[in-house]
């Protein structure tokens, strides 16, 4: 709960900053850039081994490798920027790990994941010094998940839920060229309760359906990255980067901030390596 | 003086979000723990891991003790597919910890809990463990019934609608709670805290968090119910949501609810302890 009263502070204190009349940001001329990008991600989903906080999670694991494909479009205006992305990611084959290599409990050409992500960030800068500049940007989106596990006798489960996030991202920059600029930061999403809405249905190795259950998630998710972006001189700009991204939270019947009748968790990381190009 | 102050709070913003955000990681809710130093033994469907010896400070199982869990549990994992009439072909993993990493690895050093999804159960190996015959006739049994039982029922049965039906079959499968047969501590309740003996009402509104009051009492009844109305029809209700619990119950076997407290007070004062294992 100390990190929930930490991020609350934080958002408080951002708001301020945005109400602030005097922006000392560089003026920018107004804008509207596109751009495309494509990605391969590393995928685990950990059990949980600890249900008791601190949560821990570890093996068995369920992985695969996803793909990434998303486009989006940049307004620029005088003092912010204004993005909206849209990305689709597909795990055609998902594969479960017992810490041995062993995958004992998936069909895994029968178990994938689709997710569809969109995402407005209003991106402002909150402190340059030469060749560095910060930027912050407050995000919403929305997440739309659907994931099909297919158990080895033949039992299936589908989850699908769609969710509603709010986050902080932190754009820290580094201008190490002319043409190229490293960019690293760290980002932050809470998913809550009370917007979010998902649905378990299982069936048993006689295709019979036992269960659907609708659930509420609060999740947390957190993004490493890390980017080198080069600019051509036709203003173009081609991006290389990482991410790491990891969510942890748990699913109730009700929409809740603490466990009560668990029906899901996420439990995940990804490692994520993208290219994208801007125009 | 106004944009000097000014700068002077985004400076102190930019210090309090980066810190705020450089803290603000997933590790406060949940710890990644993937841990692989395990060795494996395959026995049918149970695969079991465990520590080799000398891994900690406390002895790991032997080659004997292996081979006797997974008897074990593949006795249990038959025995309670054959008790409540459903079948059940998944592998069951089972990650054994030695008594003294159990505590900081799953949270718990005298038991275990499961993870059905994951067709998995995490469990603590006592080497010195008390002696006791379980009601299949297994003599000290490292890892109990109850776990299996979970994993079973929760991907047979459907996410159990309350603690009373879950809890319930676990302990009425195992047939005890804490290496003491169920029937002691309805027994010890009775001649020395009577008002330990839960009514069915109790059990639903889980009146009593106490876990060693409350789960002996929820395995009694469901054994009274299946004993009753038969297991197909007890099956029926373990998905059911408290809400609705006691107008299903009406509807499946027959019984009004209050009519069958009246039925179960009657058969309680009817049990006494035959220091025998009762199924």
């Amino acid at each position: 709960m100390y990190c929930v009263y930490k991020y609350l502070l934080f958002t408080l204190l951002i708001c301020t900053s945005l109400s602030s009349p005097a922006q000392e940001i560089q003026k920018k001329k107004d804008d509207i850039r596109f751009h495309i990008s494509t990605g391969l991600n590393f995928y685990e989903e950990f059990s949980q081994k600890k249900n008791s906080m601190v949560m821990k999670m570890g093996y068995p694991v369920f992985q695969g490798i996803q793909l990434e494909v998303g486009a989006g479009i940049s307004l620029i205006g005088d003092n912010t920027v204004h993005h909206i992305n849209l990305n689709f990611r597909n795990i055609p084959i998902i594969s479960s790990n017992d810490g041995l290599g062993n995958n004992f409990l998936l069909q895994k050409d029968k178990s994938k994941m689709t997710s569809i992500q969109l995402e407005y960030q209003i991106q402002r800068n909150l402190y340059k010094n030469q060749a560095f500049e910060m930027d912050y940007a407050p995000i919403a989106g929305t997440d739309f998940q659907i994931r099909n596990l297919n158990y080895t006798s033949g039992a299936k489960e589908e989850t699908s839920d769609i969710n509603f996030f709010l986050g902080i991202r932190s754009l820290p920059s580094y201008q190490i060229s002319n043409g190229i600029t490293l960019q690293a930061g760290f980002d932050s999403f809470f998913y809550i309760p009370y917007l979010n809405k998902g649905t378990l249905k299982k069936w048993n190795a006689q295709n019979k359906q036992i269960e659907e259950t609708t659930y509420h998630a609060f999740y947390y998710r957190t993004r490493l990255h890390a980017s080198l972006k080069y600019m051509t001189n036709t203003g173009k700009r081609v991006r290389l980067g990482y991410r790491n991204e990891k969510t942890v939270g748990f699913a109730n019947s009700k929409p809740l901030f603490y466990i009560d009748k668990l029906i899901h968790h996420r439990m995940n990381q990804y490692h994520k390596f993208f290219l994208e190009y801007e125009f | 003086m106004n944009s000097k102050l000014n700068t002077v709070m985004k400076n102190t913003l930019a210090i309090i979000s980066l810190t705020i955000i450089i803290s603000a990681c997933t590790e406060f809710f949940a710890e990644l723990d993937a841990d692989t130093d395990w060795k494996i033994y395959e026995n049918g469907p149970i695969k079991l891991y465990y520590k080799k010896q000398g891994a900690s400070g406390v002895p790991s199982p032997t080659a004997e003790d292996v081979e006797s869990i997974t008897e074990n549990q593949k006795h249990y994992y038959q025995a309670i597919q054959d008790s409540i009439q459903k079948s059940f072909n998944e592998p069951v993993l089972i990650y054994l910890y030695n008594k003294d990493q159990a505590e900081e690895a799953i949270g718990t050093s005298g038991g275990g809990l499961s993870q059905s999804k994951y067709m998995t159960i995490y469990y603590t190996f006592i080497h010195d463990i008390a002696p006791y015959t379980d009601k299949y006739g297994i003599v000290n049994p490292y890892v109990g019934a109850h776990e299996m039982v979970h994993v079973i029922t929760h991907n047979v049965l459907g996410h159990p609608g309350t603690k009373m039906m879950s809890e319930g079959y676990a302990v009425w499968l195992d047939g005890s709670y804490g290496r003491k047969d169920i029937n002691y501590y309805l027994q010890k309740f009775k001649k020395e805290y009577p008002e330990y003996v839960l009514t069915p009402t109790q059990l639903l509104n889980e009146s009593i968090k106490d876990e060693m009051i409350y789960y002996p009492n929820a395995g009694i009844l469901t054994r009274y119910w299946v004993r009753t109305y038969g297991v197909k029809k007890i099956n029926r209700l373990f998905s059911t949501g408290k809400d609705e619990f006691k107008e299903q119950f009406k509807d499946i076997t027959g019984t009004s609810w209050d009519k069958m407290e009246t039925e179960y007070s009657s058969y309680l004062n009817t049990i006494k302890n035959r220091g025998k294992h009762s199924r």
